[in-house]
């Protein structure tokens, strides 16, 4: 049985609209990737069947009109396609307000963020994200299309993310879980080696960044 | 490249890299505990430096100038117009501290780099440090040579016990130089004798300066010289500047040269003969400036005076900058009286 990490409910409804085309449905979720984090919600259970089968119905919608990559693939692209697909071993932190994902491919890191209210089983409060950096400021910009901000350059924001969130779950040698799902493309950033490397993963090149769909555990 | 976690653990000089504590946008940060005051620090390295990162092992010292030196400057620079602020509000107004950085010297001691106010009348740590090592220049030190000599030499014939020439000589001869001159009467000594001998002075204790490097023998130094009086020492040793460098091994120095001068029976004349009653006024002087705490900024504001920070030039000698932890009031090492 799967298990889901992660359904985005907001994102689900919005594709379940009357929208003609999925892709203009993405600017939508750009635009909202602020407010979310401000409703933070915890449910403890299974997604609800019904949910399962509008995601399902999304899925197929995305997958046909949309053509997603996965992430790696993706990487390479000039525009990078509105969706990508992810497989990975990954590492989740899960805040207060924000749920955050993260992994990496033949030298692509990914690493995602949403609302936490839209996740599945426990929370760990505690953030290690530093307040002296503020990588959702960062990528909710990088979505605006902004390529600095307060805090620095989007792709050491965006860096700093990854590593921050592979540390806090990837060290010590844990063998991460494997994880599947579908994401909107937010951005691709080159990786910014000083961040990066705080990880201890060597050859990462470049960062995409996304906001999840569904995250499952297989 | 290695990570933070690389870090952790690791020893350099007096001090060790404890756990990381932190990581911001442009540093990982570590508390790092100098070994031979107990006293802990924090140490941040900039996540912009190769030579730290881009490695096999850890860099040991680690160097942080690149981050700390800006640090340092912005640090003097707030804390001058804080104290401005302050000069101008009534004493019962809030005082804002910047905490304090300081410069690591040969990977032992801890120098202010960052400070705007100090202990007045205090001579600094580093004034005492540039002072040559005192082993050579004074008669005192061969006194109490050979001092050591001859009660080693009466530990044979029983003239001595063992424990009396134990609790005498035990730490003094440890780690120094002047175990050169008991060499010959300890290999001299009948085999059960010398193994008791040999394990007290190989006994492993808390790293920190031999007798000729350490504080005490550096303040003795400066006083017998005429270049720190009285009134300067107590100054010295009631500063928090200063007394952050003083270690266990100081506070045993103290206690067991205090000791030779006790009314213990003696067996080759007394203590003052040997050692000279100058030195022993100024080992209770070094003892009654160690017991208790220094005095401390603000609180004792009043025993404090305004200073320019220090030089360019001084913050350019240090590769390797520590901070104090953020609020934290750790206790510094002192004398009490059993």
């Amino acid at each position: 049985m799967s298990m889901y990490w992660y359904v985005s409910i907001a994102k689900i409804d919005l594709l379940s609209q009357q929208h003609r085309n999925a892709l203009a449905a993405i600017k939508d979720f750009a635009v909202k990737l602020k407010s979310p984090v401000a409703e933070a919600e915890l449910r403890l259970a299974v997604p609800d069947p019904v949910l399962l089968t509008k995601l399902r119905q999304a899925e197929n919608r995305i997958v046909k009109e949309a053509n997603p990559l996965s992430f790696d693939e993706a990487a390479d692209e000039d525009p990078p396609p509105p969706y990508i697909m992810f497989d990975i071993l990954g590492a989740r932190m899960v805040s207060k307000d924000e749920f955050w994902l993260a992994g990496h491919a033949n030298g692509v890191a990914l690493v995602l963020v949403g609302a936490v209210k839209h996740s599945f089983g426990g929370v760990n409060q505690q953030s290690d994200m530093s307040p002296s950096i503020d990588p959702l400021g960062a990528i909710v910009g990088l979505a605006s299309g902004s390529k600095s901000f307060l805090s620095g350059p989007a792709d050491a924001a965006a860096s700093y993310a990854w590593s921050t969130i592979m540390r806090h779950n990837g060290q010590n040698k844990l063998r991460l879980p494997a994880v599947s799902g579908l994401a909107v493309t937010i951005g691709i950033v080159p990786a910014y080696r000083s961040q990066i490397r705080r990880a201890g993963i060597p050859d990462i090149e470049k960062v995409v960044v996304g906001t999840p769909l569904y995250i499952v555990q297989y | 490249m290695i990570t933070a976690e690389e870090y952790e653990n690791q020893v350099f000089g007096w001090f060790r890299i404890l756990k990381k504590i932190g990581g911001g946008a442009e540093a990982e940060v570590f508390e790092c505990h100098h070994m031979p005051t107990g006293r802990v620090y924090v140490l941040r390295l900039h996540i912009e430096d190769d030579e730290v990162w881009e490695r096999v092992e850890p860099m040991l010292p680690p160097r942080n100038y690149t981050i700390e030196h800006a640090n340092a400057r912005g640090t003097a620079g707030f804390s001058q117009q804080a104290y401005k602020f302050s000069k101008r509000r009534s004493k019962n107004e809030i005082t804002v501290l910047a905490t304090q950085l300081y410069g690591v010297r040969k990977n032992k001691y801890l120098l202010p780099v960052s400070n705007t106010y100090r202990r007045r009348g205090a001579v600094s740590f580093e004034q005492i440090l540039d002072l040559p090592l005192p082993f050579e220049l004074l008669p005192f030190w061969e006194n109490l040579g050979l001092l050591a000599q001859s009660e080693t030499s009466l530990l044979e014939s029983g003239t001595i016990s063992i424990e009396t020439w134990r609790e005498r000589w035990g730490a003094l001869l440890r780690d120094t130089r002047l175990r050169t001159w008991v060499n010959d009467p300890i290999a001299a000594l009948p085999p059960q004798l010398k193994a008791v001998v040999d394990e007290c002075l190989n006994q492993e204790i808390i790293c920190g300066p031999s007798l000729e490097e350490s504080a005490v023998a550096r303040i003795m130094l400066a006083r017998l010289l005429k270049v720190m009086t009285k009134d300067e020492l107590a100054a010295s040793l009631s500063c928090p500047f200063f007394r952050m460098n003083i270690t266990l091994r100081d506070l045993h120095y103290t206690v067991d040269l205090l000791r030779l001068y006790s009314d213990a029976p003696w067996i080759l004349g007394g203590p003052i003969e040997w050692l000279g009653a100058l030195a022993g006024e100024v080992l209770l002087e070094i003892a009654q400036g160690l017991s208790g705490q220094p005095d401390q900024y603000p609180e004792a504001r009043e025993r404090f005076e305004n200073c320019a920070p220090p030089s360019a030039e001084v913050l350019a000698g240090y590769d390797l900058i520590l901070q104090d932890v953020a609020a934290s009031h750790q206790k510094f090492l002192s004398l009490e009286r059993s």
